[in-house]
């Protein structure tokens, strides 16, 4: 079959490779008609994720229609179309009854490396490095996807893919963002970054009652779209955002401020020349620029969300600012198990329309060119959609 | 260092040539061109006697540092071995400096024998660890009851599904079972063990049978985790391969491993027991010629399918 696979930085390229296999009773082998590239595959892209071999298909939003089964799952049907969530999850363990499915401690092969890195292992992710257990990624024809029996979810007849190939990733991540900011009715949302993420947050924000969302980008398209769904938007390169969420909000500061941006932040002037020269030297992992203007700004006693991904360690981090005022730091990977089916019903009642977003449809053989316009935002991208069925 | 040893021979070996590496190492670093001559290597030679150095002063502080370790030991082996290849070239001079190179090459020759002499000493006693014969001590939370677990594990037979190379073990009765490991270089090694202890839903510990090749003990407690929240299962194990020197050889190398391994054990009995399966990527497909990376089979350290 073919997949798109990493060689290296700024190096990937679709390649013959043999299928999937079943190996586990519970797995299936997935024909996937429909795959995205997201931001957190750029950090892959760019060589900022340890871990990653010569040859690993990337890849971890995708759904498509099920032609295999193992012998234990009793859900599926062969020919049924599912969304898959990128987060793999047992069901069977503390976590996952709590309904914390990324934190799954059964489906990391690789859960060693993990803990070495970052004192325990959180569940094995598809198509994002050894790290989460190397498993192949969905940027391909086929997949194998373990414990089918617990991911997967039926799409209902009659909708489309593109209405409902993001509930796999971007917006659970969204909507949980916003989630987790635990908004009040008349309160003020900052979002850092106006991606995918960040503008399904924007939205999540509003559908949970928030009385004012205020986005923060440089791209123009993707501010404009920000505008279309209700929020404020703010230019960083044309505004000084911390003056300017001051005036926005009396002084005090947003409730609660949404970092999705993550370690790849583009920085401005100062800040970000010393987060880049860290970087290239080996001294910081990550560059935390947005996430340092939301701890900085949020008012006393506020929530900053973090979807954003972060891989290893920060520096500079104000954590004085947010001790003393009593900021509340909510974070991690997408529960996406938990969020498929509320969210799927708002969009079949109208409430999200998450297609909107999409402006590149694109073969899988052109996926390497969709990295590049994706990472360099060019031909006014916001997301790009896979379709590996159409020759 | 535990108070009530008394200075044994082995130890006064061990420091003597501890600080015979640091003198030696000193003067190579200190005075390299003295050396090449005096060793009939050449003056030229400065550069590489100074390396030689680095490398002597190196062993000299491992072994002082871990005086019980093998790793001192085999590490002034290795650098006796590049010793004599280096001083072998200069056998082919002429006059002096020959006489000087075989004097040299005695004399590395000579320590060599008493290197070896400690290494196999402080294999045969210790571990890389430098505690004893291997041994490892883990715990894991399992989403089961105590008895769930505890009557899988009794079952000694079950124990490959488990336990990375163990091949397979043969319960013969109510105590006795008989054990089958085949190491990662192929061989196989086997013994018989007994249950020496055991509380049902609580304890089970056992130990090889008198005579047997490899010395091991083994431990397994089940406690129930407070909260309903399953049970805590902690296993330790100590391990020593008896008899040759090879056996020696591998029981330092193995010791390396043995904590991880046997966490990767346990993480594997926990989701044999919560999912039913083993978690694994091997033999999946990828754009390279074979599935599974050198990163993965490190992470995973296990030569079974899952």
């Amino acid at each position: 079959m073919k997949a798109l696979c990493w060689y290296g930085k700024a190096d990937v390229r679709v390649e013959n490779v043999p299928d999937p296999e079943l190996i586990n009773p519970r797995d299936a082998i997935i024909k996937i008609t429909s795959t995205a590239i997201c931001g957190s595959d750029l950090h892959l892209y760019g060589g900022f994720v340890p871990s990653l071999e010569s040859g690993d298909i990337l890849g971890h939003e995708f759904m498509g229609e099920v032609v295999e089964l193992g012998s234990s799952v009793k859900n599926l049907s062969i020919g049924d179309r599912v969304v898959v969530p990128f987060p793999i999850a047992c069901g069977n363990c503390f976590f996952c009854e709590r309904k914390l499915f990324s934190l799954c401690e059964n489906s990391n092969p690789n859960s060693s490396l993990a803990e070495t890195m970052w004192g325990h292992s959180p569940a094995g992710i598809f198509g994002y490095s050894h790290l989460t257990g190397g498993y192949a990624g969905g940027q391909a024809e086929y997949a194998r996807v373990p414990f089918a029996d617990v991911g997967p979810m039926k799409v209902p007849d009659g909708m489309d893919d593109d209405d409902v190939l993001f509930l796999s990733d971007i917006l659970p991540t969204g909507y949980m963002a916003a989630e987790n900011c635990d908004i009040e009715p008349g309160d003020t949302v900052a979002v850092w970054g106006c991606g995918p993420v960040g503008l399904f947050a924007i939205k999540s924000a509003f559908l949970l009652g928030a009385e004012r969302v205020i986005a923060i980008d440089r791209v123009p398209e993707r501010l404009e779209l920000a505008r279309e769904w209700g929020a404020e938007a703010l230019n960083y390169e044309e505004i000084d955002v911390p003056e300017a969420l001051k005036d926005m909000t009396g002084g005090r500061g947003p409730d609660a401020c949404i970092d999705a941006v993550g370690m790849e932040a583009h920085g401005h002037g100062l800040p970000g020349f010393y987060d880049r020269v860290k970087q290239a030297v080996m001294l910081e992992t990550d560059r935390p620029i947005a996430l340092r203007q939301a701890m900085m700004c949020c008012r006393n006693g506020g929530t900053v969300s973090v979807p954003g991904v972060y891989g290893g360690f920060l520096d500079k981090v104000p954590f004085g600012s947010v001790m003393n005022r009593a900021i509340t730091i909510k974070t991690g990977q997408t529960h996406v198990h938990r969020y498929m089916r509320p969210l799927l019903e708002r969009i079949e009642k109208g409430e999200i329309e998450p297609k909107a977003i999409i402006t590149h449809r694109l073969r899988l053989d052109d996926a390497p060119d969709g990295y590049k316009i994706f990472r360099e935002k060019e031909d006014e991208c916001i997301k790009i959609v896979l379709k590996p069925g159409e020759a | 260092m535990r108070a009530d040893v008394q200075s044994s021979g082995p130890e006064r070996l061990n420091s003597f040539l501890g600080w015979f590496s640091l003198g030696l190492g000193l003067l190579e670093v200190a005075a390299p061109q003295w050396v090449a001559k005096n060793t009939g290597l050449g003056r030229r030679r400065a550069g590489t006697v100074r390396l030689l150095g680095a490398r002597e002063l190196l062993s000299g502080a491992a072994i002082m540092t871990r005086p019980r370790s093998p790793v001192g030991p085999w590490s002034r082996v290795l650098g006796d071995a590049m010793d004599l290849w280096v001083l072998s070239g200069a056998l082919n001079a002429r006059g002096r400096s020959k006489t000087r190179a075989i004097a040299a090459t005695a004399a590395v020759l000579g320590v060599s024998a008493l290197d070896v002499a400690a290494a196999v000493k402080s294999n045969s006693e210790e571990s890389l660890l430098g505690s004893g014969p291997m041994c490892a001590n883990e715990t894991v939370s399992i989403n089961r009851s105590p008895e769930e677990l505890y009557r899988y594990w009794r079952n000694f037979s079950n124990l490959p599904k488990v336990m990375s190379y163990l091949r397979s073990v043969e319960v013969r009765s109510d105590v006795l079972s008989h054990w089958t490991l085949e190491t990662p270089v192929g061989t196989t090694l086997e013994w018989d063990a007994e249950v020496t202890f055991e509380k049902p839903n609580e304890v089970i510990e056992w130990r090889s049978t008198e005579g047997s090749d490899v010395w091991t003990t083994g431990s397994v407690r089940f406690s129930p985790l407070p909260g309903k929240r399953g049970t805590a299962v902690t296993v330790e194990m100590t391990y020593r391969v008896e008899g040759s020197f090879l056996a020696s050889v591998m029981n330092s190398v193995a010791s390396l491993f043995s904590e991880e391994k046997l966490r990767q054990d346990l993480r594997r009995f926990k989701q044999l027991m919560e999912t039913g399966e083993i978690a694994t990527t091997r033999n999946q497909p990828a754009g390279r010629r074979s599935g599974e990376t050198w990163l993965d089979q490190l992470a995973q350290l296990s030569s079974t399918a899952g």
